[in-house]
């Protein structure tokens, strides 16, 4: 290593030992980030960047927290400076908030059950098939809307479904009258069910890929009709995917903007379109920040709620009772 | 289509039931392609009650696939599949009575021991008292009272093996099939869950069908030996029959530690003929049969039938001289190399099982080598079997 060094060094006195010390600097550096030995404390020092953006997001999340105990003066139309509780008042009795926080949890609720509904044939198919060409056509078919983005997505079901849309025109055509599918919550449901499947099924891909094959057919071997297979032993054992992509599919919905915003059409607005409006229609920041903590404790504590059900360690490995295997 | 195949077990069973003589497994004419592949050839056999068969063959040589069909989770592509006086062709794997013990046990992980076991039951249908009693029953079977409530994760190995096999025979089927379910385990454990199986199996009294490449596991566990190679039945005969009979070259391959020298055929007599190998005519007892002078064959000697003698042997003893190439100490025997010059520079492998009451050779040294006439056992040279994969193990060592 020495002489590597020196080697490198070639120019006067004071270019050699600069040359030295630039790359002794760089060796600590390198010995820094790299080290050949690991202290008790290293593996820590890896999570830190992690922690740091995480953090950041704390420290907007508190700040949120400040502003939602100042109402909004109407005559400055600034916040007035005084600590109050009258924003959250407002969200837990005002019956439009109420409103709009139960029509938001209930289409979480009937998208994540769709969802899965759908997903779980799908990610089945896709991992058990023998036929690799089907098992490509399969996962393209599930990434092209993927890679669209919510909004295009949004307006591609504004032209189908729309009053003038292709589903309404091939209506017509056998004389039967248009249907107003946009504008509606169902149309929000729809929109959101097809734009939340590729999330579940690559959730739940993992957990069908670790079921192996030889434990369904032992289960046909030994009595067990498919449905009966199905329900003893590939869903149990799926749980942990089941879980995993129920968590995420409604907290994604619960906290969706662009698909009420598009195919809601102002009148099936969730929570973050109220936030949205507080904040850029009203100018009520307060109002808005309250909103938005109530949001955020009401995704956590149902994550919270369904791991505590669950069990966390179900997205570790499946060591959990079965319901349906009691004796 | 599952009803309409029961309705008609039904009938043939009723029509059959009087027939004592019905064997608890009848395979006829069963073949199986995938695409170009035929993986099974036309296999019949039959199977008696309470038989224990071992399927042994070399990896790819249609075993898993025929077992399989049997259990129903294949479909023959073509022939015909008898269960306990039944057809089951239109029978899906659920409707059939058999217990499959797989590869990889298959064992439920999200369920205890006791909950695997009880699963077959429930599924069947049985009232809970008596899931209860036979689970406890089945435990005790396999040995494992008092494991009935851990984990499948929580129990050994050797455990797991014993409550795949309680699982597959809890519910009396007709049929257990064993699909290399010892395959994974080491040596010692599988020589122990070997006679375990076999213990069982006699027990019970199960008709019990094992796929195995291992030929030592089908000596050990079986009452009948079907040997397979390239989808076909290569021989099918009581354990000592395949051994010291075998019916081609395949098999006589396949067995043991065997030496093949190829010859050419001089005379031929009655079961026997005398053939040209190098220099030299020996005579040998003829295992193929129909083979006329002139015939390309080669000739089979067990390792352990050669022998080293001091003098000359008397008459049945043919002996020819040989220069030791290779000595390996392998504990209870030693296992030597020797090349015979008068057989055209052949190798022989012959078995010193007793090596405290003999001297051991030495590398360089000739000896004199002697076999009984009768055991030269002399086959048809098809160019087909002769290939060296009919030999596993061992093989390594020639040169």
């Amino acid at each position: 290593m020495k002489s590597c060094r020196a080697d490198i060094g070639t120019g006067g006195r004071s270019d050699r030992s600069f040359g030295l010390r630039l790359l002794d600097l760089a060796e600590s550096v390198r010995a820094g980030l790299f080290p050949a030995r690991f202290s008790v404390w290293t593996p820590y020092l890896y999570l830190l960047p992690a922690t740091l953006i995480t953090g950041i997001l704390a420290i907007g999340l508190a700040e949120m927290a400040e502003t939602s105990l100042h109402v909004l003066n109407r005559a400055t139309f600034r916040p007035d400076p005084a600590y109050t509780l009258a924003n959250y008042a407002a969200v837990l009795s005002k019956p439009v908030y109420l409103r709009i926080m139960l029509k938001t949890g209930f289409a979480a609720l009937l998208v994540t059950g769709f969802t899965l509904l759908l997903a779980f044939p799908y990610a089945y198919f896709l991992v058990r098939t023998p036929h690799a060409r089907l098992r490509r056509f399969l996962l393209v078919a599930l990434f092209l809307p993927f890679l669209l983005g919510q909004v295009i997505r949004a307006y591609g079901w504004l032209i189908v479904l729309g009053k003038q849309g292709l589903l309404n025109a091939a209506l017509a055509a056998i004389g039967l009258g248009p249907v107003s599918l946009i504008y509606t919550y169902g149309g929000v449901v729809l929109g959101l069910v097809q734009y939340m499947l590729p999330f579940a099924v690559l959730l739940l891909a993992p957990a069908l890929t670790a079921i192996p094959h030889e434990v369904e057919l032992a289960s046909h071997g030994l009595g067990a009709t498919p449905w009966r297979t199905f329900r003893h032993i590939v869903l149990p054992l799926a749980r942990p995917g089941l879980v995993a992509a129920g968590v995420v599919v409604f907290t994604l919905t619960v906290t969706d903007f662009a698909m009420p915003e598009i195919m809601g059409g102002g009148a099936n607005d969730f929570i973050a379109n109220a936030i949205y409006d507080a904040f850029f229609q009203l100018s009520d920041a307060g109002m808005g920040a309250a909103l938005g903590i109530v949001l955020t404790l009401f995704a956590s504590l149902i994550v919270a709620l369904a791991f505590l059900l669950v069990g966390v360690a179900t997205l570790g490995h499946g060591a959990q009772q079965d319901a349906g295997a009691g004796r | 289509m599952p009803r309409e195949g029961k309705e008609v077990g039904v009938t043939v069973a009723k029509a059959q039931g009087g027939d004592a003589a019905e064997p608890m497994v009848r395979v006829e004419k069963v073949s199986k392609r995938f695409d170009s592949v035929l993986a099974v050839a036309e296999v019949d056999f039959t199977l008696e009650k309470g038989a224990f068969l071992t399927i042994l063959g070399p990896s790819g040589c249609g075993k898993t696939t025929l077992l399989r069909m049997i259990a129903g989770f294949i479909e023959p592509t073509a022939g015909e599949i008898w269960i306990h006086g039944r057809p089951v062709g239109d029978l899906p794997p659920y409707r059939r009575s058999i217990g499959m013990v797989f590869q990889k046990l298959a064992l439920f992980p999200h369920m205890t021991a006791a909950q695997n076991i009880a699963y077959p039951l429930r599924m069947r249908g049985f009232p809970r008292d008596e899931i209860g009693e036979r689970v406890a029953r089945y435990l005790r079977l396999v040995r494992l009272e008092g494991l009935g409530e851990r984990r499948i994760h929580e129990l050994s190995g050797g455990q797991q093996q014993r409550v795949a096999i309680a699982r597959a025979l809890v519910f009396e089927p007709d049929l257990l099939l064993l699909d290399e379910p010892l395959a994974a385990l080491d040596r010692k454990l599988r020589q122990e869950m070997q006679l375990e199986f076999r213990r069982i199996q006699r027990e019970l009294g199960v008709t019990t069908i094992n796929v195995t490449h291992d030929q030592r596991e089908a000596l050990v566990m079986s009452d009948r030996i079907m040997v397979m190679d390239a989808g076909r039945v290569q021989q099918m005969a009581v354990p000592e029959t395949l051994y010291h009979r075998p019916e081609n070259r395949f098999v006589a391959g396949f067995l043991g530690l065997t030496n093949f020298l190829p010859g050419v055929v001089a005379e031929v007599g009655a079961g026997r003929a005398r053939i040209r190998i190098g220099e030299r005519l020996v005579e040998g007892r003829m295992a193929d049969p129909g083979i006329a002078a002139g015939t390309a064959v080669e000739a089979a000697v067990r390792a352990e039938r050669l022998r080293i003698f001091d003098e000359e042997p008397g008459a049945g003893w043919e002996t020819l001289e040989a220069e030791i190439l290779e000595v390996v100490f392998e504990g209870e025997r030693l296992v030597y190399s020797a090349r015979a010059e008068t057989f055209g520079d052949v190798v022989l492998r012959f078995v010193d099982a007793d090596p405290l009451r003999h001297r051991t050779h030495r590398p360089g040294e000739r000896v004199r080598l002697g076999w009984r006439s009768s055991d030269l056992m002399i086959f048809r040279a098809d160019p087909d079997t002769t290939r060296t994969a009919g030999q596993p193990e061992r093989e390594d060592n020639e040169p």
